[in-house]
């Protein structure tokens, strides 16, 4: 018992403080376009992809929308007025086409990918990598099973080329480009991400994954992710990201769309793992018709500032959204995150569960919206917030709004903020642990509700990351 | 006549004329004027004037210089003798002007902004309240600030003031008793309450204006080293009511309550917006807010407890529960948080509900109707808030007042318990 005490004392003891996967390959780049956004950065953008009239339209008109809108007076202020929007490269393709094997990708972006353990270890077990370097979708497989289901599960740039008319009748649907002015921004710029369609009545049992990366320096990267579940499907996409860190602020803004159609069932799940340097403010949005379940599983453990509240409008009776989320924040790190359900719909129900962990001068924020609409009877909605604080400067906020118009309801919200128990710790360490394992513990009993919906190979990774943010941290 | 819509620097002359101003007070006035006259009204982009919106409110109806009764009961000869003071706002200018000059406007925090500033500007009424250390006030003091006429215009100022070890318990009521029907009127008030170390009060605030009033009001306590506030708000008249509640924790062992409660029918809206501030550590706050609404009323519920890197060890919780009785009836609820200390412990909740078949279903078994039966389940709904209040005639009083805004046919001796 004491050797393995031990020797997790020591394998804690090991870790460094350097962010892990903080190494970054040279770039290479075919074409790169220059700092800064124009009309013409926009339309060489979208005459290099060859997209469709329609597309430029719709993304010269998000431009002029992002060009209007102000920027948010709300949250962190003084982190999102840092952001300089001219030093940043709109558009960059590391080759010309995307490659079918992985034996065909440049070797350099292979040994990214090695080095954070990922295509050897589980390729076998994913149904599709979309391994998105850069840009652009540089490797994509999608197992046989898949193709026969009629899965079609695509970078978006491919899903525009090849299903057209999908995408036409659903993109920008559910976010439209005057939402805000980061959904705008990516509108207009919008490069790579996932499409993802399934069929009526299929039942996808192995998790779509994708894994997004930012390199080069400076470098935004606005994926587009389109998500359609046809009736009576059911489908899980995961999506994770580990980011080199570079010394200049880098942006993130994705815009992420999905659609439960009748008895559909949804899970999106994403750790987002950016260097701290990155700026991460993406828009999420589901719709959920009739009996239909979308389900959000969010975690934020990177970045600099992250803003992201994954939304989910029940449109129909008997829709079911649910939404659990962990954010983590170290040093100089803000997780502003939280959610939103909008009960349009009679007898619609929801769940918020939400975990924060706040560490040095670290700060999360809940913040969230349960809307009731009028006639939208026998709604159900409960949120649950608990936040732990480590040490002393850490911070937590919790902003939950709720607008009830209607009567027949029952609404509930719960938070509470707190430390590691003095008890809890005082049992752990009598039993032979050190005070840094046994906060450990503790942490990851904190968030097992979290983990344990997590596929395995993610709540182990997981684990290790909190592990490493977690040293020396009971103060 | 002059309204509010064309108020001017004369109308604060002429205040201060009325009221009696020494020169200190008058120089506040004129400092509040500047910054009430530099700074635009709210807008509903304003987090806190989300949920109200005064911009349709047309000021040329309240014509300003109003005069209405504020009846006060009278103090224990003891506590009178042992230096205790308890008048109006004019005779303790008159009589005790440097007690009353180091603390009226000690606490200038203003969360109100315009309406703030419009208040210290114009402060027209209002009592005085002042017990010296070591002096317990047994009995409650009572205070009506009455409004019946058309049109009037009120600006109270309370300032209650306990300072080391004394208790007293203080009823402040706004009522139109009597009013006629249509009648409309403006009350913007302000409340300082300062409870000194070890000192104990309980300060209970009732509204039942008459439906015609728009009623605003901003209270801030300033609690000392181990002492204890429990500050109820009772909200039952009026068009628009609301009501900015502050207790600020400033010492340590500094224990504070806050309760509220709300009932609303016809159109009625409103909006309670509370502050737990923990500035120091060991300091311990409560808050219980209970909301039932009516037809189609509207409440809205907005709290922040804060608690700075200092109050370490501290204790908060905060809860709001919202009862909507029909199909129309609103409630929106905002419960926030900022914690930038540790170790501390922080709860809160909220919830929005409606009164359960089964519940009536049992009471309409037992012989009720069903207006009786859910007439019977807002007072139980309220019960337990009031239960919280210090002394048995405050209890009734507030019992009284929700049995007659139900008006129903329940006795009073059948929910007193």
């Amino acid at each position: 018992m004491s050797e393995a005490i031990d020797a997790m004392n020591n394998e804690i003891g090991d870790i460094g403080t350097d962010y892990k996967y903080g190494f970054h390959d040279k770039e290479e780049f075919v074409f790169k376009s220059q700092r800064g956004l124009s009309r013409e950065v926009i339309e060489n953008l979208s005459r290099m992809k060859k997209e469709p009239q329609w597309m430029l339209e719709f993304r010269l008109k998000a431009y002029e929308i992002y060009m209007e809108k102000p920027m948010p007076t709300w949250a962190n202020t003084e982190l999102l007025n840092e952001i300089q929007f001219d030093n940043i490269y709109y558009y960059l393709r590391p080759q010309d086409s995307e490659k079918k094997n992985w034996e065909d990708v440049p070797e350099g972006i292979r040994k990214t990918f090695d080095r954070l353990g990922i295509p050897e270890a589980e390729r076998k077990f994913l149904a599709g990598v979309t391994a998105q370097y850069e840009s652009e979708v540089v490797y994509h497989s999608i197992r046989e099973d898949l193709e026969k289901l009629g899965v079609k599960f695509f970078s978006m740039d491919q899903g525009l080329q090849e299903y057209p008319e999908i995408v036409k009748k659903y993109f920008g649907t559910v976010i439209p480009p005057n939402d805000n002015k980061f959904a705008a921004l990516n509108s207009a710029v919008w490069s790579g991400g996932s499409f993802v369609y399934v069929p009526k009545g299929v039942h996808v049992a192995i998790p779509l994954q994708a894994y997004f990366r930012i390199n080069a320096e400076n470098m935004g990267q606005f994926e587009r992710t389109l998500i359609i579940a046809d009736e009576g499907s059911s489908v899980h996409y995961i999506e994770g990201c580990t980011a080199p860190t570079y010394s200049s602020d880098s942006l993130h803004s994705a815009v992420v769309e999905l659609i439960a159609l009748p008895g559909a069932k949804l899970r999106y799940t994403t750790i987002q793992n950016w260097s701290k340097n990155v700026f991460n403010l993406v828009t999420k949005r589901a719709q959920a018709y009739r009996d239909a379940t979308v389900e959000w599983v969010d975690g934020n453990l990177g970045s600099k500032l992250t803003m992201k509240y994954p939304a989910i409008y029940l449109m129909e009776p008997g829709a079911h959204g649910e939404v659990l989320s962990i954010a983590f924040s170290g040093k100089d790190q803000h997780q502003d995150a939280g959610s939103k359900i909008i009960h349009a719909a009679p007898n619609t129900t929801s769940v918020i569960t939400s975990k924060s962990i706040s560490k040095d001068n670290g700060r999360t924020t809940y913040r969230g919206l349960v809307k009731v609409y009028p006639n939208a009877e026998g709604c159900k909605s409960s949120v649950k917030c608990d936040a732990l604080l480590l040490n002393e400067g850490s911070r937590s906020d919790t902003y939950p709004t709720m607008e009830i118009d209607c009567e027949n309801v029952q609404i509930g919200h719960e938070a509470t903020v707190s430390k590691v128990g003095d008890e809890q710790l005082f049992y752990l360490r009598s039993r032979g642990l050190s005070e840094d394992a046994a906060a450990m513990m503790i942490v990851n009993g904190f968030i097992e509700p979290f983990t344990k919906e997590l596929p395995l190979e993610y709540a182990v990774e997981l684990n290790r990351l909190i592990q490493l943010e977690m040293e020396g941290s009971v103060g | 006549m002059t309204t509010i819509a064309d108020i001017s620097k004369d109308n604060v002359s002429k205040t201060a004329q009325t009221v009696g101003d020494p020169a200190w007070l008058k120089a506040n006035r004129d400092a509040a004027w500047e910054r009430y006259s530099a700074t635009p009204y709210p807008t509903r982009k304003e987090e806190l004037w989300k949920y109200t919106d005064l911009s349709r409110i047309n000021w040329g109806k309240y014509a300003v210089g109003t005069t209405e009764n504020v009846v006060l009961s009278t103090l224990e000869k003891d506590a009178a003798a042992r230096g205790a003071i308890f008048c109006t706002l004019a005779d303790a200018l008159k009589k005790h002007p440097e007690l009353v000059q180091k603390y009226l406007g000690r606490n200038t925090d203003t969360v109100n902004g315009k309406y703030a500033f419009e208040n210290l500007a114009f402060t027209d009424r209002g009592f005085f309240c002042f017990v010296p250390k070591g002096v317990k006030i047994t009995t409650p003091l009572h205070v009506e600030t009455q409004s019946t006429q058309d049109g009037a215009t009120l600006f109270p100022r309370t300032i209650v003031v306990l300072e080391e070890g004394a208790e007293a318990t203080v009823f402040d009521q706004f009522t139109s008793p009597n009013a006629k029907d249509g009648v409309i009127g403006y009350t913007n008030a302000r409340v300082e309450l300062y409870v000194g170390q070890s000192a104990r009060l309980h300060y209970l605030q009732m509204q039942n204006w008459h439906n015609g009033m728009l009623h605003l009001l901003e209270q801030h306590a300033e609690l000392e080293r181990d002492a204890y506030l429990s500050a109820t708000t009772i909200s039952l008249g009026g068009h628009i009511s609301k009501s900015t509640i502050a207790a600020i924790l400033k010492a340590p062992g500094a224990v504070s309550y806050l309760f509220g409660l709300g009932y609303g029918n016809d159109k009625q809206q409103f909006d309670h917006h509370t502050m737990q501030t923990h500035l120091a550590p060991n300091t311990t706050s409560d808050l219980l807010y209970k909301m039932a609404m009516n037809d189609r009323a509207r409440s809205t519920y907005t709290g922040i407890i804060t608690m700075t890197p200092d109050a370490q060890k501290a204790d908060a919780y905060q809860s709001n529960k919202n009862l909507l009785l029909s199909k129309t009836a609103r409630a929106n609820t905002v419960p926030q948080l900022e914690i930038l200390a540790n170790d501390v412990r922080c709860t809160h909740g909220a919830s929005v509900g409606t009164v359960e078949d089964e519940q009536l279903y049992y009471l309409e078994s037992r012989g009720l109707s069903r207006e009786v039966a859910r007439d019977m389940i807002v007072h139980g709904f309220f019960e337990d808030l009031i239960g919280k209040l210090p002394e048995e005639t405050l209890k009734n009083a507030v019992r009284k007042a929700v049995n007659d805004k139900l008006g129903t046919t329940i006795e009073l001796e059948d929910i007193a318990l």
